[in-house]
């Protein structure tokens, strides 16, 4: 992305972003293991299994343990905090529907 | 790219306003600078979709190291985004929750706002648009990114006056905000707005026909349309603007012009929707059984809705068993012409519709069919009863009108008939390819 395109923003929001940044709670590890390992997490909004609490399903022998892996094999090296052996769940498909905030059009 | 990245980058920009240019400069970023975890992270949160599992966590493991090294919100960005790539939303919504606990109302996180919903748990909802309403107070009113998400927030809570407002305040900051025109849609549908939200809809998509919700903002066009009987326009929506796979809106539209006794857009293949149903996962989600049992309804298939509503029933799911089922089953009877084991069943149901997921304007329809089916039984009072809701709210309810007619007087078609109209073609659709 360009210099240029990237100039376009707005002051009052990068202000906001500045300080939210600063009054942020500094110091946890963000995006590094922020899911514990192990089968059973409890989920942080409901109570249950956050893990198995899916309206999707998973397919064949896949299983979700939610398990945080290093160095599984998957590019190896420096993946710890990514759930590498979770599978991807079929949710079913109508098409676009209307929670789909956001979701791919190609 | 620098590290921060943000509302002020184009291609989030334009990602954010579900823009037609978003995907494109997406690419261009994620090319021009292939060390960022986060543009190939989104990359794969858009198109992901398309790759094999092994490919979609490779790309995944590479965007988290680059990002790493960059740092913890970056990697924290992508780590979301392998949570909702691999559709745990449960997982996807908590790890929200710590992001925006420690970088409050970032909106590239935003993009996977969605999995609160998608979780299926109204507990999560409703912490999901807490969480919405936080970030606004804190990012403050000049955010269209989060004016536009807490609109869509409070029209699902029918709190309509409310989404007007918020979506008419983001798209002034923002004009191009496709979440804030698609909350309006919203709002508009409750306040039956008919011609007006037509109009205004087409002049955004005019300004932008590659905008990633064209298909989806010219359904909600074409309810207005059905709104106020406009129903030759709503049939040249769904016949031109929804793409092949957009079986729920094709039904969804259909079913409706089905109930007041109009001619059907395009059907959909019920080979497709059988197919949709047999396929790995394709009952896996409430909402999306359910679109694809509106579109057994639209094709008269009552065999293939009794089947269905069989295996809903034999669900261990209570959605399925509890609602899902009858409704199926509600929806055999009436293209079985028995509107009276309809009624059984569907008024019965109450408030539980709601856990047939998706949204207001998208569950509507199974009221639409108590309706129709009431008003087929001679109860025009509690058909009237039923609707009388909509009919002092909305400035257009034509459809509504129609609906407690029992589809009288109108184009004649029935829903019990077999061959109403043609299929959908594949290759006709404009947005086919899309």
């Amino acid at each position: 992305m360009s210099a240029e395109t990237r100039s376009m923003g707005n002051g009052a929001e990068k202000a906001v972003r500045r300080t939210a940044m600063v009054s942020a709670v500094v110091g946890a590890a963000a995006g590094v293991a922020l899911i514990p390992a192990g089968a059973a997490q409890a989920s942080v909004v409901g109570i249950g299994n956050a893990v198995f609490g899916n309206t999707c399903v998973l397919q064949g022998d896949a299983q979700a343990t939610g398990s945080t892996v290093s160095g599984s094999g998957a590019g190896g090296g420096n993946n710890v905090g990514l759930p590498l052996n979770l599978s991807r769940q079929q949710c079913g498909n109508s098409g676009i529907v209307c929670t789909a905030l956001f979701r791919a059009s190609v | 790219m620098a590290s921060e990245v943000s509302l002020e980058d184009a291609a989030v920009r334009e990602l954010l306003a579900l823009s037609g240019r978003g995907l494109p400069l997406l690419r261009e970023w994620a090319s021009e600078d292939p060390r960022s975890g986060v543009a190939r992270a989104l990359l794969m949160l858009a198109t992901g979709d398309g790759l094999s599992d092994e490919a979609l966590k490779q790309e995944l493991v590479v965007a988290y190291q680059d990002a790493r090294a960059v740092g913890p919100r970056q990697a924290s960005l992508v780590h979301g985004v392998f949570l909702h790539t691999h559709r745990h939303y449960r997982l996807t919504a908590d790890h929200l929750v710590r992001h925006f606990a420690q970088w409050p109302t970032d909106e590239v996180a935003g993009l996977m706002l969605g999995a609160f919903h998608d979780c299926g748990d109204p507990a999560y909802r409703e912490h999901g648009d807490a969480l919405v309403e936080k970030q606004y107070a804190l990012a403050g009113p000049d955010n269209w990114a989060w004016a536009g998400w807490l609109a869509s927030a409070r029209a699902e809570q029918g709190r309509v006056d409310e989404a007007h407002e918020l979506a008419e305040r983001a798209l002034a900051r923002h004009p191009r905000s496709g979440v804030a025109a698609h909350a309006r849609a919203h709002a508009e549908h409750e306040l039956g707005a008919g011609p007006a939200a037509v109009a205004f809809l087409d002049r955004w998509l005019a300004t932008d026909p590659g905008a990633m919700n064209f298909g989806h903002l010219n359904w909600h066009a074409a309810l207005q349309s059905i709104a106020c009987g406009d129903f030759p326009d709503a049939r040249r929506r769904a016949d031109t603007a929804l793409a092949h796979s957009d079986v729920g809106m094709r039904a969804a539209t259909n079913w409706r012009l089905l109930l007041i006794g109009q001619s059907p857009a395009g059907r959909c293949d019920p080979g497709l929707v059988r197919e949709l149903l047999a396929a790995p996962g394709g009952m896996a989600e409430v909402f999306h059984t359910f679109n694809l049992a509106l579109a057994l309804a639209v094709e008269a298939a009552t065999d293939d809705l009794h089947v269905l509503a069989g295996r809903a029933a034999a669900d261990d799911r209570p959605d399925y068993r509890d609602v899902l089922a009858p409704v199926a089953e509600a929806l055999a009877h009436l293209t079985g012409g028995r509107p009276r084991a309809a009624v059984d069943l569907l008024a019965g149901l109450g408030e539980r519709v709601e856990r047939l997921g998706g949204v207001r304007v998208e569950r509507e329809i199974v009221q639409d069919t108590l309706a129709r089916a009431l008003a087929d039984i001679g109860e025009h009072a509690r058909a009237a009863d039923l609707l009388h809701h909509r009919v002092t709210t909305r400035r257009h309810h034509t459809y509504e009108d129609l609906l407690l007619t029992g589809g009288e007087n109108a184009g004649g078609a029935q829903l019990v008939q077999q061959g109403r109209a043609p299929r959908a073609d594949p290759h006709a659709s404009s947005a086919g390819s899309r």
